[in-house]
């Protein structure tokens, strides 16, 4: 059987906005995780920094599948929440980007040079004044080009939300091949919408790279 | 009239089993320049980062106008943010641009009004001569204006002394100069400094004492006409020979 372009293509679009928002969401909750955990693991004491260890070692030690599988079937029996499939998927997704998210912001506030510290703490600013105005302002620029490739990762892995339930991208594009019998052109035409939503957010990040870059230090860091 | 405005007794720290400072005792009045020298490792740095509580001490006491700083009930930021501290390295925060490198302290510690701070930010890049520069970041400025603008970042704090833990020994020699100007006028418009540095020349024209250290200790004090043409200790002597060859070494070249 044949589907006209003009039915697939909104079809299919349909498909990349659910992804769109499954990365987007996922990826903030990652990135709020996220540097809470590098902040933990840089600044907190002892019990603290381990714990924010563990985390991100098991969260990264776990395929995402199985992540869904414990937050999905494990959780409820164990302690009674239950979460919508939609929401699984984005806090699974989440989770797991946020263990990912805390290496890239760990490596860049450890590149913020202890000198500056010192001198914003001879300022007599606290700690946290520190790190809020002097570290993460720094921290995060260096991050931009390693968290991109961390954003890509997190929408390809929107297709594994298909266990739970849900119709991406992917899935829509499997069931177009299914009606078709053509995998060729729709997990093609699939592959070039996620080409676009990754050059998409390349290009917007990009700009906010070149509107935040320090002056002197370099050119901007094109991905 | 003469009003204290640092006193240190008796200053020990010790890191694993070296022990940095064995017992250091000074004091230094409103207006007045000390000039600490001495071999590397004989903890001249350590003892300033002391002062303001960078390193905490194991022992002896640390009086700020006649407070005692070095008690753990302390509000150390409060004390911070009245001394002054400018690094061998500059460390100017290098997200910001020199203007906003003084402004920030003043909004964030001093909690002054974005006009306000603006304001005072000009006034102590202009003792710098570096009101031109205002609007470049770090990595645009030479190693000279970096510390200059490192030494306004203080300056607008309104300190009541600046500690300087040598602030040339990272400059290329053509710009030492500029940086040694901007504190002999600070020294002569009388702002309490007390500076670690190896700039014989310096000390010379504006300490009102010298304190050599040496082994953890001030092994030797006095007047700088005597402690660089007549010093009585054998370490002193050494240590100014040494200093004195690289000097004229230098101009041999």
């Amino acid at each position: 059987m044949q589907v006209p372009l003009s039915d697939a293509l909104p079809f299919l679009a349909k498909g990349a906005y659910i992804a769109i928002v499954l990365s987007l969401l996922s990826i903030f909750l990652g990135f709020v995780i996220g540097i809470v955990v590098a902040i933990a693991e840089t600044y907190g004491g002892r019990v603290v920094r381990y714990i924010a260890m563990g985390y991100e070692n098991i969260l990264r030690g776990i395929p995402l599948i199985a992540i869904y599988f414990i937050l999905f079937f494990s959780l409820p029996l164990l302690l009674h929440i239950g979460m919508s499939a939609f929401l699984t998927a984005v806090v699974g997704l989440g989770i797991r980007s946020s263990a990912y998210q805390s290496q890239i912001f760990r490596s860049s506030i450890q590149s913020v040079d202890k000198g500056q510290i010192e001198a914003a703490l001879s300022l007599g600013m606290s700690r946290g004044e520190t790190i809020l105005h002097i570290v993460l302002p720094q921290a995060l620029r260096f991050s931009i080009a390693p968290w991109l490739n961390e954003y890509a990762v997190v929408l390809k892995d929107t297709s594994i939300a298909l266990v739970l339930g849900i119709v991406e991208l992917t899935e829509k594009a499997t069931q177009l091949v299914q009606v078709t019998k053509d995998p060729f052109l729709w997990y093609g035409i699939a592959a070039v919408f996620y080409l676009i939503i990754v050059l998409t957010v390349v290009t917007i990040a990009n700009r906010i790279s070149e509107k935040y870059r320090i002056k002197g230090l370099g050119g901007m860091i094109r991905v | 009239m003469y009003e204290e405005v640092l006193k240190v007794v008796d200053l020990k720290k010790r890191f694993g089993n070296n022990e940095v400072l064995k017992g250091v005792s000074f004091s230094i009045g409103k207006g007045e320049t000390k000039v600490v020298i001495g071999p590397s490792g004989a903890g001249k740095s350590t003892m300033l980062r002391c002062i303001n509580r960078l390193v905490e001490p194991d022992g002896g006491k640390i009086y700020f106008k006649g407070d005692e700083i070095t008690s753990k009930n302390v509000d150390i930021k409060k004390i911070r943010s009245r001394i002054g501290f400018v690094f061998q390295h500059f460390n100017l925060f290098k997200h910001l641009t020199a203007l906003d490198n003084v402004k920030i302290g003043l909004k964030i510690v001093k909690k002054m009004s974005d006009k306000e701070a603006t304001e005072r930010a000009y006034k102590a890049l202009k003792m710098v001569r570096l009101e031109d520069c205002a609007s470049k970041y770090p990595a645009q400025l030479s190693g000279g204006q970096q510390q200059r603008v490192a030494i306004a970042r203080a300056l607008a704090m309104d300190p009541e002394i600046i500690l300087f833990d040598e602030p040339t020994s990272a400059l290329d020699p053509e710009l030492v100069g500029e940086v040694l100007d901007v504190m002999k006028e600070l020294s002569k418009k009388h702002v309490t400094m007390l500076v670690v540095t190896h700039e014989i020349g310096f000390a010379l024209g504006v300490a009102d004492e010298i304190l050599f250290f040496y082994d953890g200790v001030i092994w030797e004090r006095g007047k700088p006409q005597e402690i660089i043409y007549k010093p009585k200790k054998k370490e002193t002597k050494d240590f100014l020979r040494r200093i004195f060859e690289l000097y004229s070494r230098g101009e041999e070249e």
